[in-house]
């Protein structure tokens, strides 16, 4: 059974939900290629999915710790040089991430990884834009180059917007 | 760095720390805890590998065994001092807010 859904990074708490609920129905995640997501059929099961990124790509001794707390690594995908980890747990209560300080960790892990990784592309675009404009500029060129600068900036600069209202949202409960 | 800049210490931190006053790994940190604690603080391992790493990195505490892929913990000599600076901080609060017994309605 495959699935395809859209996911953007700040909503990696719904991609939890949404894995959760077909895991409350029998469907467990097996595989996740960008925007399709397989599924195996398997009596229903009670959990709960949770979403980790960590910046390396294997991680030998955090991947022990979780797996002696009693979570299973349905699936790892990665990204900028560390993975996504689709973690999933028997106790709906359990969480990666039990206090306010790891949870902002994350969020700003997240946000400094996938905003450099925007600033980086703007940079390029910015220079391609300039090199454009040097030598053979038409309407439809530039046009073309100007608007994937706008969507690039507005799709990084949101992503890192609502990870910073998260963060803040984290930190005014917890103080 | 001075000690009191790392305080007050959040509850999390300070029972890891506390915890590795023995050299534990990781998931004995998060089931040494839960006992002492009478289930009320239950850690996710994320936090406790994300904390692990930080308090490594400050000097709090060292690495003293590997067994496969678990990395064995203990506090060393500084994050011992930071502990009784929290207890002494915590002892003071508590000291304090014995005024509650005093309270009037």
């Amino acid at each position: 059974m495959r699935k395809i859904r859209l996911f953007w990074v700040w909503q990696s708490d719904q991609e939890a939900a949404f894995l959760t609920q077909l895991a409350h129905q029998g469907w467990r995640l097996t595989r996740r290629r960008g925007l399709v997501y397989h599924f195996a059929a398997e009596t229903p099961l009670a959990g709960r999915v949770a979403l980790d990124y960590q910046p390396k790509a294997a991680l030998p001794e955090y991947e022990a710790l979780m797996a002696d707390a009693g979570w299973t690594l349905w699936q790892r995908s990665p990204a900028f040089g560390g993975s996504w980890l689709y973690w999933y747990h028997p106790d709906q209560a359990a969480r990666i991430y039990s206090d306010a300080a790891s949870q902002i960790d994350l969020l700003q892990r997240m946000r400094r990884v996938w905003t450099g990784f925007g600033a980086l592309m703007l940079v390029l675009e910015a220079y391609f834009l300039i090199v454009l404009l040097n030598t053979a500029p038409t309407p439809l060129r530039v046009g073309f180059l100007v608007g994937c600068i706008v969507v690039l900036a507005g799709l990084y600069g949101y992503n890192a917007w609502a990870l910073t209202r998260r963060i803040q949202r984290l930190a005014a409960r917890a103080s | 760095m001075t000690t009191t800049d790392e305080l007050p210490m959040s509850e999390s931190a300070f029972y890891i720390l506390l915890a590795l006053l023995h050299p534990l790994h990781g998931y004995g940190v998060i089931q040494h805890v839960a006992a002492i604690t009478a289930d009320r603080v239950q850690l996710g391992a994320g936090t406790v590998y994300g904390t692990l790493k930080k308090l490594q990195r400050e000097g709090l505490i060292a690495l003293v065994a590997t067994d496969g892929d678990r990395k064995v913990y203990q506090a060393t000599a500084a994050g011992r001092a930071l502990l009784t600076a929290e207890r002494a901080r915590l002892q003071e609060l508590v000291r304090n807010a014995e005024v509650l017994d005093n309270a009037q309605d």
